[in-house]
Parts: C-alpha cells; sequence; structure tokens
C-alpha cells in the first residue's frame, strides 16, 4: 500500500513532465499549432467583450505544454536543487561569487519571495554588495520558467541571447556598483559583523516524498502566477487588436525601439511570463527583435516592487544607481542584437 | 523540564509560504497538545539579527533549538510532527 503511494507520488510529476515535455519538443519538430492565432480583422471582428476570452483561451490551447513544463521544471528545481549547499557557497567565496551568483541565481529563486531574502542575506552577511546585486538581478531576468516560455512563444534564439546576456548584464552592474562610494561605506557597515554559520540538518526524505513536494511547489507557483497570466494575456488582447501597427514599427523598432523597449519596463511592472505574451503581441504588430530583447532584459530586472524591498537594505541611491545600469545594459544587449543578428527572431 | 524554541523563519511582511509554514508549526503544537512545551517565535529573514545567527538561508525556513531542519520550503505536517517529537525526546 505505502509502495503504491509512494509509486503514485513520484509518478504523477514524472509522466507530465514527459508528456509536456514530449509535445513541445514534438510540435517544435514538426510545426504542429493547434490554433492558429486570430488575425488583427478577425479580433476586431470579435468586438471587446469576446476578443479577451478568444484571445485567452487561444494562448492555453497553444501554449499549455510549455506552461506545464515549466511549471514543472520550476517545481523540480526549486525541490530538488541543493539549497543548502549553494548557499554557503555563495556566501563563503570571493572571487568567484560574481559568477556564482549568476549561475545560482535561476536555480535559487523559483519563487520571487526568496529572492529579496537571499539578497539581504548576502549584504548582512558580508559577502559583498557586487554579487547580491548580481544576484538580484540574474534571477528575474534568467528566470527558468520566462526562458523556456520565450524560447516557445517568441524564439529560441531571443531565449538564449535573453538568457546569456541578462547574466552578462548582472555581472558586470553588480561589479560597477560594489566599486562605488555608496557600496564601500555599505559594506564597512557590516563587515565587522560576525556571522554565525547555522547549524543545517535538513530532514531526511525519500525521493517520493520529495518529488511530490516538487509537484506540490509546481501547483503553488500555478496557483501565484497563472492568474496574473491569464489577465496579462487578456488585457494583451486589446494591445494586439488596437494599436495601431505603424505605431509599433515606428516606436519600437530602431534605436528609439531599443531604447524605449528598455526604459518602458521600468515604470511598468509585467508579473512574471506575460512580458512574454505581450512582446509576442507586440511581434506580430512589427516591433523589432533588438527592441524586443531590451525589453525582455530591462522590464524584469527593474521591477518596482523587487526595488521597494531592496532599498530598505541598501537605500535608494544603490537603487538608482543599479536600476539605471541595467537599463543601460539592456540598451547595449538590444544594439549588440541589432548589429550582430540584425532583423532575425 | 525545557522549553523547545521553534523558529519559523520568513519574511517580513509574510509571503503565503511563510504565513502557510507558520500555519502547520502552530497546528501540530496544538494537535499533540505541547503548547505548554514548545515556544514558537516568528522572525524576519531580512533582518541583520537573523543573518547574523543564521547566515545566509532562504524563506521560509523553520529551526529548532537554533538548528535548521527545514530550509526553504514548506514542511509537510508529518514532518513537523516528526522533528517535534524528536525534540522533545531528545530534551526528555
Amino acid at each position: 500500500m505505502g509502495n503504491l503511494k509512494c509509486f503514485l507520488k513520484a509518478f504523477t510529476p514524472t509522466a507530465l513532465f514527459v508528456l509536456s515535455l514530449g509535445y513541445f519538443v514534438y510540435s517544435r519538430l514538426t510545426g504542429f499549432v493547434p490554433v492558429k492565432l486570430p488575425t488583427i480583422e478577425e479580433m476586431k471582428a470579435y468586438g471587446p467583450v469576446l476578443l479577451p476570452f478568444i484571445y485567452t483561451v487561444t494562448y492555453i490551447v497553444r501554449a499549455w505544454a510549455a506552461l506545464t513544463f515549466a511549471f514543472l521544471v520550476a517545481g523540480f528545481i526549486g525541490e530538488l536543487a541543493p539549497k543548502h549547499v549553494m548557499l554557503s557557497y555563495l556566501s563563503s567565496t570571493r572571487r568567484v561569487a560574481y559568477l556564482l551568483a549568476t549561475l545560482f541565481a535561476p536555480l535559487l529563486t523559483v519563487c520571487s519571495c526568496v529572492m529579496i531574502p537571499i539578497f539581504a542575506g548576502l549584504v548582512y552577511a558580508g559577502a559583498g554588495i557586487g554579487p547580491a546585486i548580481t544576484f538580484l538581478l540574474a534571477a528575474p531576468a534568467a528566470n527558468v520558467m520566462a526562458i523556456i516560455f520565450t524560447a516557445d512563444i517568441i524564439s529560441w534564439k531571443i531565449a538564449m541571447v535573453r538568457l546569456v546576456a541578462a547574466m552578462l548584464i548582472a555581472i558586470f552592474v553588480g561589479y560597477i556598483v560594489s566599486r562605488t562610494s555608496w557600496a564601500r561605506d555599505l559594506e564597512d557597515q557590516y563587515k565587522s559583523r560576525r556571522v554565525g554559520r547555522a547549524q543545517i540538518i535538513e530532514e531526511r526524505r525519500s525521493l517520493c516524498d520529495r518529488l511530490w513536494a516538487s509537484f506540490k511547489l509546481s501547483g503553488y507557483l500555478v496557483r501565484m502566477i497563472l492568474p496574473y497570466v491569464l489577465l496579462g494575456v487578456a488585457i494583451v488582447s486589446y494591445i494586439h487588436a488596437y494599436l495601431p501597427p505603424e505605431a509599433a514599427t515606428s516606436y519600437l523598432s530602431g534605436y528609439l525601439g531599443i531604447a524605449l523597449g528598455a526604459v518602458i519596463g521600468v515604470p511598468m511592472y509585467t508579473p512574471t511570463l506575460v512580458e512574454v505574451v505581450l512582446v509576442s503581441a507586440l511581434k506580430h504588430l512589427g516591433m523589432s527583435p533588438s527592441s524586443a530583447l531590451a525589453f525582455l532584459i530591462g522590464g524584469p530586472m527593474t521591477s518596482i516592487p523587487s526595488m521597494m524591498g531592496v532599498s530598505r537594505i541598501v537605500g535608494w541611491k544603490i537603487v538608482f544607481l543599479y536600476a539605471a545600469l541595467a537599463v543601460i545594459g539592456a540598451i547595449m544587449a538590444g544594439l549588440a542584437y541589432h548589429f550582430i543578428l540584425g532583423d532575425v527572431w | 523540564m525545557s522549553e523547545i524554541v521553534v523558529e519559523v523563519i520568513g519574511v517580513e511582511p509574510p509571503c503565503p509560504k511563510c504565513r502557510k509554514t507558520l500555519e502547520i508549526v502552530k497546528n501540530v503544537v496544538k494537535e499533540l497538545n505541547i503548547e505548554d512545551k514548545v515556544k514558537i517565535i516568528k522572525l524576519d529573514i531580512n533582518s541583520p539579527n537573523v543573518v547574523a545567527r543564521y547566515g545566509v538561508i532562504s524563506s521560509p525556513s523553520v529551526a529548532v533549538n537554533g538548528v535548521i531542519k527545514v530550509l526553504g520550503r514548506v514542511p509537510e505536517k508529518e514532518e513537523v510532527i516528526r522533528i517535534l517529537k524528536e525534540a522533545i525526546q531528545s530534551h526528555g
């Protein structure tokens, strides 16, 4: 009886994982699309009441596999990644701390409520503000779910460039911030503190319990994120149908587009994954890939809720500095894409 | 009889996961009828003092008598029961 329960606990998430991955790969390889997005004329014909529903349903049918896969992967990572080991590496080493911060950030912060505590921990523990900022910026922009979703909805190229560029920018911004006198003052404040290392004896659990826990974490993420995604998709449907394409082609392409893309993300708080849907709609309207990239990098890095949380720990001066540098970084990434890959999505 | 201190370390204001963790711990203590032996403390993970004691950890975490037992996740009810029973035994 116990064995059967254990089997089911381990089997459910694994089976869903294989199923969604299989469908995901199959639809990529064959170009299979269950339903096409309606054209702008069709959307206008639906009228403003029906449009958001049809648009949202179309999205769910198109992207269910990518979404399921993304949420399951996030659950696996959140539950199975050796957090204890990663956290102790992150707070103890100095020279490679920047690199570790970028590499571990997406693995440690599946849920945004973990991000600021780890940031605060790194600052207070005297691990250096540079790696802490790197961590803070890399986590949302290189978010595993967002990358998978970007790859499915927009393109693999944009997803990969988004990931790599976000990591490089995070390192660059963290390093520059750490060189300022503001950062040094702050570091001096916490340098002399004696930092205890927690004694950690985690409860041991069987693999099936852990897989089941990861599945529950996926479920939790779905409950937290999906309502916002659906609401976001509904709002995006209006933009897709009613924003004149001329506006997208004239403001969201070329150099102006890159700059605007990087800057709009600052005041506009888009919940995770919604930025991808928005870009996909703007892509149909004529946004250039380099502007899209700038937006996809700049937006998540400068989210207002996280900036407010961080300002309580390091003050507004440092927050403004890192946000400005992140926007510059996003513009540079957009420019680089523009010159190297041009208009290829 | 010495007291068992259970610290639930989370974000302040509490995030949903931290709230859930605190709720589970409270319910278990009530169910096991050990309210007089166990003291539950809610700690803010973003405070320098908590970091000074526990270093960099992720939320929510549960510590029993200064030892972290659950790191960065919501524990199962059965787990908390096991942890608390063990703590009571070792304290005699």
